[in-house]
């Protein structure tokens, strides 16, 4: 518990210290929909990517299905970074020196971080949700913001797989610079995924974003959400959950092995 | 005892690039069988030049990195086997520059240690209150200000308050003054021994001949991965009794330092030569009946070599003689 505190407290204050980066999380939505909707006015038909799409209205699935997107990517950044984070920082070495499992330090010093910085972005979408949709629009909102959390749960063991990969390689740079775009690629929030190559279709299953943003699909295309499509999409959270939290255990203590016998810190 | 290091070895893998593709692994032996013991209260120096294992040695006794062979323990608690008992017990500084959040001010960055240490509330933030006083940050006004902000003075301060936030009996401090000016590296080492006069057993690593003589209880001295001489400085001191050191100062040698070393080294028990950009600093140990003829020789050498020798300095030896001895150079004296 006090791990979570202590990271808990570092976001607060970093957050209250740097106005800015709390700006850049509230502002990174909009202008990720407000690109998307330019261009797809200027170059397409809103009503095509609608129907298409499946969603009965464009500019809030974009602007909701945006910030799913941010908030997913934010949970991956700062739990699969945050080693490599604090190491640039040189913080590695006291973090490590807490009289904890180092695993335990590793996994939920940066909870924290995930939480807020996937919280912001959604939390910041709510006046436009509640200016088209009314009632409803927030009501969309706050369970796009529990399918958010929702996907913490398979994102955190994909992320510490992401940072034991990216360690072990040596590559951060290249594994990050990779992971991220191909994330939101295959999440389907901005086109839908049967447009993508037959390879990569089966990849976005592995994706957990991708059930996020379907789940969002789903609340954005029907008055009344379906239950069924929307279990659909939990189950497979729950599933990924399971098997990337399983398969990052090993991957951890593989990780803190390698930092203590190799010197990395 | 109060830390006990019994045959440390450590090994690195590195990998050489040769050409686009081909890499030639090479492994580098950092610790060759290191042992030392630390006395519950003293200040133990571990002093060497760059590269001699000291960080290494550091980071093994914190838990921080597990030895290819050998074992040490701290308060009686393994270092690898026991590492969650012996984070509970050392505090550790080692880096004076790096280690904080930038966007956090100093009193938040110590928050936040003390909260992954286990504190918490009014107990943590009286704790932080009391050392951001000890170290000095509260009287200059920095306690509230953000790291990014702080001289290099102050860091060095505030990493010694972090290593003490959960009053660990053992502290283990990496080069804590390095970099430093001399005022704020002189308030460093005055804390230390303040520290250990209340009864905290400090071992730090240093290059500094001077802070180890004015700081240590004893002082190990450690060259390529081992340790070649333990003892307090007096006891070192005597190493060196009835020999003759020997300063010459000159315009710089340039690519002749090599030859320089070659032609002097038969002739001197130990010798160091350091280069800047302005001038060479050559100093060496000599037998009382080699001096004449040690100094003549590098004399009429840097004549040859076109050196203009600034100073001469001919004096009883003192800790760094030692180190030159033992170790047959001096970098970073």
């Amino acid at each position: 518990m006090s791990i979570v505190r202590a990271g808990l407290f570092s976001t607060i204050s970093w957050l209250k210290n740097n106005r800015a980066a709390m700006l850049a999380l509230i502002v990174w939505p909009y202008l990720m929909a407000f690109t998307i909707l330019f261009l797809g006015n200027v170059f397409g038909n809103p009503t095509i990517f609608a129907s298409r799409m499946g969603v009965s209205n464009p500019t809030l699935y974009v602007l909701t299905g945006g910030s799913v997107a941010v908030a997913c990517l934010a949970i991956v950044d700062s739990v699969a970074t945050s080693i490599l984070f604090h190491r640039w920082l040189g913080t590695l070495p006291y973090i490590l020196l807490a009289p904890y499992n180092t695993m335990a330090v590793l996994l939920l010093e940066p909870l924290p971080t995930a939480l807020v910085t996937s919280t912001i972005p959604l939390l910041a979408v709510i006046p436009v949700a509640v200016a088209v949709e009314g009632l409803c629009g927030f009501a969309k909102v706050l369970l796009a913001l529990a399918l958010v959390y929702l996907a913490m749960l398979p994102l955190v063991g994909f992320s510490l797989i992401i940072a034991a990969v990216s360690l072990a390689t040596k590559q951060e740079h290249h594994v990050f610079g990779f992971v991220t775009p191909f994330l939101l690629m295959v999440s389907g929030v901005f086109y839908p995924i049967d447009i993508l190559p037959e390879i990569l279709q089966l990849v976005s299953f592995l994706a957990p974003p991708r059930y996020v943003v379907e789940a969002m699909r789903i609340l954005s295309m029907f008055r009344e959400p379906s239950i069924v499509p929307l279990a659909r999409c939990i189950l497979a959270l729950a599933a990924l959950s399971l098997l990337y939290n399983f398969a990052s255990i090993p991957g951890v203590a593989a990780m803190e092995r390698l930092i203590k016998r190799s010197g990395a810190i | 005892m109060t830390i006990v290091v019994r045959n440390l070895v450590k090994r690195y893998v590195t990998f050489e690039r040769r050409g686009f593709l081909r890499r030639v692994r090479r492994v580098v032996e950092a610790l060759r069988g290191v042992s030392f013991e630390v006395r519950k209260g003293e200040v133990f120096g571990l002093l060497g030049p760059n590269g001699a294992g000291k960080t290494t040695t550091v980071k093994i006794i914190t838990t921080l990195l597990l030895p290819d062979d050998g074992r040490a323990w701290v308060e009686g608690y393994d270092v690898v086997e026991e590492p969650r008992r012996v984070r509970e017990v050392v505090g550790a500084m080692l880096s004076v520059e790096r280690g904080f959040f930038w966007k956090l001010t100093g009193r938040e960055n110590l928050l936040y240690f003390g909260m992954l240490r286990g504190l918490s509330g009014r107990e943590l933030r009286k704790r932080v209150d009391e050392l951001l006083e000890l170290v000095g940050l509260k009287q200059m006004g920095a306690a509230d200000k953000l790291f990014e902000e702080y001289s290099l003075g102050m860091r060095a301060r505030l990493a010694l308050a972090r290593a003490l936030l959960h009053d660990p009996s053992v502290l283990v401090l990496d080069e804590p003054t390095l970099g430093l000016d001399p005022a704020s590296a002189r308030d460093v080492r005055k804390l230390l021994r303040d520290l250990a006069r209340e009864g905290k057993t400090i071992l730090l690593t240093t290059h500094n001949m001077f802070e180890a003589e004015i700081v240590c209880d004893r002082v190990a001295i450690i060259d390529r991965g081992r340790i070649v001489a333990v003892g307090t400085v007096p006891e070192l001191k005597r190493k060196v009794v009835g020999k003759t050191s020997i300063t010459i100062v000159s315009t710089p040698l340039g690519n002749a330092k090599s030859l320089v070393e070659r032609s002097l080294s038969s002739l001197t028990l130990g010798l160091s030569i350091e280069q800047s950009d302005n001038d060479a600093r050559i100093r060496f140990v000599v037998d009382p009946e080699n001096e004449e003829r040690a100094l003549s020789t590098a004399i009429e050498l840097l004549a040859k070599l076109g050196a203009r020798v600034r100073s001469v300095r001919v004096e009883e030896p003192t800790l760094e003689d030692v180190f030159i001895l033992l170790t047959k150079r001096g970098e970073g004296t």
